[in-house]
């Protein structure tokens, strides 16, 4: 209900730049959604706090001896502050009362899961930027809002983060490919990176439909390889057997959108895949 | 194209594939259809018929038991309805008849017949199907005559636990097991050693004229079986043989001719007491006095070499029987009455019932086992003397005694079934008397009858009982055999080239 | 009116890369199947390099499964677990008809199963011959007529094959139908042949090769190709070659193949010394099995068993005169003038291959024809198409009368029930064919169907039909002029 099948969206800034986005997140959320959204969201600042809020009280109850109430240094709050949120306040005592209630080997996962459902994004987006004669970029939203907060601090560029940049001499080919992916069989585009031992998956989490992968692999040869430049195509068959031997895993589908293309690039695909048979 | 081809490939490799007793011979003589061996089609289905189970397993009616039950089998497993049954019958008739008939449909898949890939030919679908070919209608005296066999190892294993049960209970002297078990043993070994030696004369003589001694005992069952409730033949028996031991053993080797002479002396008697058993021994009486020295002098040697390793292991046994009683004292009862329980059976269950006379020791876990049984059971009891004697005794039993029992089997028939009876007789009457109230001083003659009627009984129910199962069960074999069998090859000259 | 074509998957544990009849079977069917207008799916278990999905020529799409690698040795989970991913592939090819080969593949029992389940058409292809005795035997007969008590229809190799399928699996007759395999006789030219097929406006009898005589002085070379097991029937070659040898000294052997009894004919050979006589080549592989095959006059096939015998067929169409032991299949894959037939026994055998030798010398044998009537036996384009009439057959665009063989007159009174030939897939009549199996095994086989039913629910409800992508066709190809028959 709050998320919406993947769907794509294009932006092309330049000629020769485009921005391919495939996310979950509602297409045009009406404000009933809209507000459901901002309930959701507040709901969920609310497990966080209750969760972090019980942990602490956890903590206290469990190394509260009065040998280590002297020594502060065992507080995570000062010791006023403490007082205040644990015996003055209704929500502090109640959280103290169900922590000394609860056995700990039941409350801690629990608010570790709580919290772990409070962070969680609900929409994934994935995008792949394209420029050409520069490369592809991929970045996909991490798992959780925290993750997000550290990878985006850390910034994007550091290699580990959940952007990877390709460029443009070492991408050989970008293709789509049938690949067993869990309990059935799904379309993805991936890119073949020069040196490397697998393949790049675009779009990696959501694993978009066929129309949507076939799309974006279309304009992506359009914007990257300018397709139509025979040259620069041939020029990539040539490499091809090469890299056949490299990639043995899985066996690449170029001609996927073959119902969809010209005559001529049919053939043109399916003489290529008649020669990678071995 | 290729008529001869056609009807040679078709017809001609599978008559001779299989021995001609296979085929029934009403099937080649009446029509083809009514009471043919082979499966029909409509067989598969027409299950209308009662399945007639009932009758025998005699060769006349076996066919018809076979076919019925084919079809039984084939229609309650396609696919389970029997609704269709008839119809579908109805129209195989009629169908294949009105199909369009040019040429005759041919079992060939070089040629493109006019007939559909999925044409079954009524006439010859399914002819080459041969059902229970090699089978052999069991008889019930013949089996019950084998399960003697069993009854002989199940007693002897009997006996052995009663006697252990004796000397534990110290109602028997372990000295008077031992005692009794080694004359026995030396008894049977005098005896088992005469008949090899006959053998051996046997095949000297069959190896110059004719084959005599191979299928002889074979007719023999009859007058064996018939008269063996005579006279008991064994006490006379059993003398004669101490005889002939008490001879050989003050012979020196050095006059083997007269000493074989003294082995006739003792044959007649055994042959005058045993009644009617001339034909057995008639071939002997022309080569009592044949000399044939290299053949004595061998078994001379293995004599000696039996002595030997009979004293050898005797003193092995007397050694090691102070380890032996101590070996299991850390170990619970218990667990010692149900390991040798379990190990005894395994002997029962694993012993070689069919070897022939050849094989020493054949089954040796059987062997193995019935011999740890008895390490394990002596080690319970108190004393040296004790253990010695049950170890002793019980290689007596489990080693040598089934060598002896399988020769005497190969030898007569008679004397199996004596010994069988023996066996039974005494295995009924020890658990008798060891399950009996025994009081000191008194002999309990009134439970050792018992036992021995309560023991032949169960011997003579279970044999019967068994026999009349396994025949029972004989009606469900359904063995079909057919074109899709791997052949066996027949090779002869195989073993030229492997062994010149 | 266009033209009926199917989607077909062919299941079967055997495939390429592994070498073997089956596999060959499989490929050239399904290439002449696509040539026909149809769409052909393989789905067989990952190999070690072979993973994922896979194009081969002519628009084959293969899918290397690897689920049935990972729970290989455990057979019970693979029953089940393989369904979700075969329902997959079924959805998104869009498939008709499986079609599942060889009888020791669970993989393609597995499929005939859950195709039922899924409402499919399902064929089964045996190219096996199994006896009743052994527990082997019996174990895989319960299985099949399991599947097969299901199965819409079954093909069969040989007639031999077909009554013993009837047998093990208790099938009716009609539902089996008898499609031999076939050789490319393109590959197996003999030696001399010209290498261009001749042009159509030759005339035909021109196009027979030269006749070759064999010399008085020649050696008649004797080719044997089989793997070297004891139901090929090595110990009869080993046994008889001496006494062949011995009888006519002017012949050699050629022995290709490799196997556990390739030590008893090395010692044969070194007993008798006959290295000079005797070639061994070991294994050789497929493709060069004709460049053996012409080098010599005589094939020799001394099998115990076998379902069709396609080396026979293709040793003919290598212009081979053929001697082989007349068991199971083969007495019906070549005609007599082609074959010497021996029984399975030294001094046949021996007996037979002497006359071959001798029909050769005197120049009785007219080999040299016998690539193309070979060809006109045995081509795949027949097998494809009566392979395509079965698949009508069961669609139901054949009338079943036709089908089947039944009266028209009769369907009457049937009150509507579908016969055994067209299958109802409701799970009640499902069980019911599944219930005939056996006391305990029909009891089993229901479970086990039922099971696959809940699983095949669970899966529609977990992975709705909608979320499936539906996979891009090959472009078809378009057949004409079919309808000679």
């Amino acid at each position: 209900m709050l998320t919406a099948a993947p769907h794509l969206h294009v932006r092309r800034p330049s000629p020769t730049t485009a921005e391919f986005t495939v996310s979950t997140y509602p297409r045009n959320p009406t404000p009933a959604l809209r507000l459901l959204l901002i309930a959701v969201g507040v709901l969920r600042l609310v497990l966080a706090l209750g969760a972090a809020l019980l942990l602490y009280a956890e903590y206290w109850t469990q190394f509260f001896t009065l040998a280590s109430y002297q020594q502060s240094n065992l507080w995570l709050l000062p010791a006023a502050q403490h007082e205040f949120l644990l015996y003055h306040t209704p929500l502090g005592r109640l959280a103290q009362e169900i922590a000394a209630r609860t056995p700990s080997w039941a409350l801690v996962p629990l608010c570790i899961g709580a919290i772990y459902v409070a962070v969680r994004r609900i929409h994934v987006e994935e995008r792949l930027l394209v420029l050409r004669g520069l490369g592809i970029q991929t970045r996909s939203t991490p798992g959780t809002i925290l993750l997000g907060w550290f990878g985006g601090g850390a910034g994007a560029g550091a290699g580990g983060g959940p952007t990877r940049f390709i460029p443009t001499e070492k991408i050989r080919d970008v293709l789509i490919n049938e690949a067993f992916w869990g309990f059935g069989v799904r379309y993805i585009l991936v890119v073949v990176v020069e040196g490397e031992e697998g393949l790049v998956v675009v779009f990696p989490k959501l694993l978009p439909r066929r129309e949507i992968v076939e799309e974006v692999w279309r304009g992506v040869r359009g914007c990257l390889f300018d397709e139509g430049g025979a040259g620069e195509h041939h020029h990539l068959q040539q490499q091809r057997p090469e890299k056949k031997r490299r990639f043995k895993d899985t066996k690449r589908r170029s001609g996927a959108g073959d119902g969809k293309k010209s005559p001529a690039s049919t053939k043109e695909n399916s003489g290529e895949e008649i020669r990678d048979r071995s | 194209m290729a008529g001869t081809g056609i009807r040679q490939s078709v017809v001609g490799p599978y008559s001779t594939l299989t021995p001609a007793t296979v085929l029934p011979l009403d099937h080649l003589t009446t029509s083809p259809r009514s009471s043919r061996s082979y499966l029909a089609p409509e067989d598969a289905f027409n299950a209308a018929s009662p399945p007639c189970r009932s009758g025998g397993f005699d060769h006349s009616s076996s066919n018809n038991n076979n076919m019925s039950l084919l079809r039984d089998t084939v229609a309650a497993a396609g696919s389970g309805d029997v609704r269709t049954s008839r119809r579908r019958e109805s129209k195989f008739g009629s169908r294949s008849r009105s199909r369009r008939r040019k040429r005759n449909w041919k079992k060939i898949l070089w040629v493109k017949q006019s007939y559909p890939d999925n044409y079954t030919d009524q006439t010859t679908f399914l002819d080459s199907l041969q059902r229970n070919p090699r089978l052999q209608p069991y008889e019930f005296w013949p089996l019950v005559a084998d399960t003697t066999v069993i009854v002989q190892q199940v007693c002897s294993v009997t006996i052995f636990v009663v006697c252990f049960v004796g000397i534990f209970t110290e109602r028997v002297s372990p000295v008077a097991v031992v005692g009794w078990g080694s004359f026995a043993t030396f008894v049977g070994w005098a005896v088992w050693d005469w008949w090899v030696g006959q053998e051996g004369e046997d095949e000297v003589l069959q190896r110059q004229n004719s084959h005599r001694s191979r299928g002889a005992w074979q007719p023999r069952q009859d007058g064996g079986s018939a008269n063996s409730t005579t006279a008991p033949t064994t006490p006379s028996a059993a003398s004669s043989v101490t005889n002939l031991g008490s001879t050989e053993r003050t012979t020196s080797q050095g006059n083997l001719i007269a000493m074989r002479s003294q082995h006739g002396g003792s044959v007649t008697s055994l042959h005058s007491n045993v009644s009617h058993n001339s034909r057995l021994l008639d071939p002997q009486d022309g080569l009592r006095h044949r000399p044939s020295s290299p053949l004595r002098r061998g078994r001379a040697t293995l004599r000696l070499s039996t002595i030997k390793s009979a004293s050898l292991i005797y003193f092995t046994i007397l050694g090691l029987s102070p380890i032996l009683k101590s070996l299991t004292r850390s170990t619970s009862p218990d667990s010692i009455w149900a390991m040798s329980f379990l190990l005894l059976a395994i002997n029962i269950f694993f012993f070689d019932y069919s070897g022939g006379v050849g094989v020493k020791f054949p089954a040796s876990l059987s062997t193995n086992a019935a011999l740890m049984a008895s390490t394990v059971l002596a080690s319970r009891l108190p004393s040296t003397g004790q253990v010695f004697s049950l170890t002793l005794f019980s290689i007596e039993v489990f080693g040598l005694f089934p060598v002896f029992r399988r020769y005497a089997r190969h030898r007569s028939w008679r004397y199996h079934v004596t010994l069988t009876v023996l066996l039974t007789v005494g295995a009924g009457g020890g658990m008798g008397l060891i399950l009996g109230e025994g009081r000191d001083g008194v002999w309990p003659w009134k439970s050792g009858l018992l036992g021995v009627l309560v023991g032949a009984f169960i011997v003579i129910v279970a044999m019967g009982a068994s026999s009349w199962w396994l025949i029972g069960l004989q009606k469900y074999k359904n063995a079909m055999n057919g074109p899709w069998d791997q052949a066996r090859p027949i090779i002869i000259s195989r073993r030229q080239w492997e062994y010149d | 009116m266009p033209r009926l074509t199917y989607n077909i998957a062919m299941v079967s544990d055997f495939f390429f890369p592994q070498p073997g009849g089956v596999e060959s079977h499989i490929y050239q069917l399904a290439t002449k199947l696509v040539d026909r207008g149809h769409k052909v799916v393989v789905i067989t278990h990952a190999y070690a390099d072979r993973k994922g999905i896979r194009y081969l020529t002519n628009g084959i799409k293969v899918y290397h499964v690897p689920f049935a690698i990972i729970y290989r040795s455990a057979t019970f989970p693979t029953v089940f677990s393989f369904f979700p991913v075969f329902r997959n592939i079924m959805i998104r090819e869009q498939i008709d008809i499986v079609h599942g080969h060889a009888s020791l593949s669970s993989l393609c029992h597995e499929a005939l199963l859950h195709g039922r389940t899924m409402g499919l058409r399902t064929v089964f292809t045996d190219h096996s011959l199994f006896g009743f005795a052994d527990a082997a035997s019996i174990l895989t007969n319960k299985l099949l007529k399991f599947i097969l008590s299901d199965v819409d229809h079954v093909i069969c190799v040989s007639h031999t094959s077909k009554e013993n399928t009837v047998l093990r699996a208790a099938l009716d007759p009609v539902m089996v139908s008898v499609i031999p395999n076939a050789v490319v006789s393109e590959n197996f030219r003999p030696r001399k042949y010209p290498p261009e097929p001749p042009a159509p406006n030759n005339g035909f009898g021109n196009a027979t090769p030269a006749v070759h005589h064999l010399g008085p002085n020649d050696p008649v070379v004797i080719v044997v190709i089989s793997r070297l097991f004891y139901n090929k029937g090595t110990d009869l070659l080993t046994a008889s070659i001496p006494r062949i040898l011995e009888n006519h000294p002017n012949t050699r052997f050629i022995i290709a193949g490799s196997g556990p009894k390739s030590i008893d004919l090395e010692q044969m050979i070194e007993q008798n010394v006959l290295q000079d006589k005797v070639e061994m080549l070991g294994s050789v592989r497929h493709e060069q099995v004709r460049d053996v095959m012409i080098r010599g006059h005589i094939y020799l096939h001394p099998s115990l068993t076998e379902a069709f015998g396609t080396v026979l067929v293709e040793a003919a169409s290598c212009g081979l005169y053929v001697v082989c032991t007349a068991v199971g299949g083969i007495p019906e894959v070549l005609p007599g003038h082609m074959t010497v037939f021996a029984k399975p026994e030294e001094d046949d055998l021996v007996v037979a291959t002497g006359k071959a030798i001798s029909a050769l010398r005197a120049n009785k044998v007219r080999t040299e024809k016998f690539h193309d009537q070979v060809k006109a036996m045995y081509s795949w384009d027949n097998i494809a198409k009566r392979t395509e009439r079965v698949y009508k057959g069961i669609m139901g665009d054949i009338p079943e009368a036709d089908f089947y063989g039944y009266d028209v007159g009769n369907t009457a009174a049937w009150n509507g029930e579908s016969h055994s030939g067209v299958r109802s897939f409701a799970l009640i009549d499902r069980l019911k064919r599944y219930y005939g199996c056996g006391v305990w095994a029909g009891k089993l086989f229901c479970l086990c169907a039922v099971i696959d039913y809940l699983l095949f629910v669970f899966c529609e409800w977990v992975f709705p039909r909608d979320r499936i992508d539906i996979a891009a066709d090959w472009p078809r190809k378009v057949y004409h002029s079919d309808d000679d028959d």
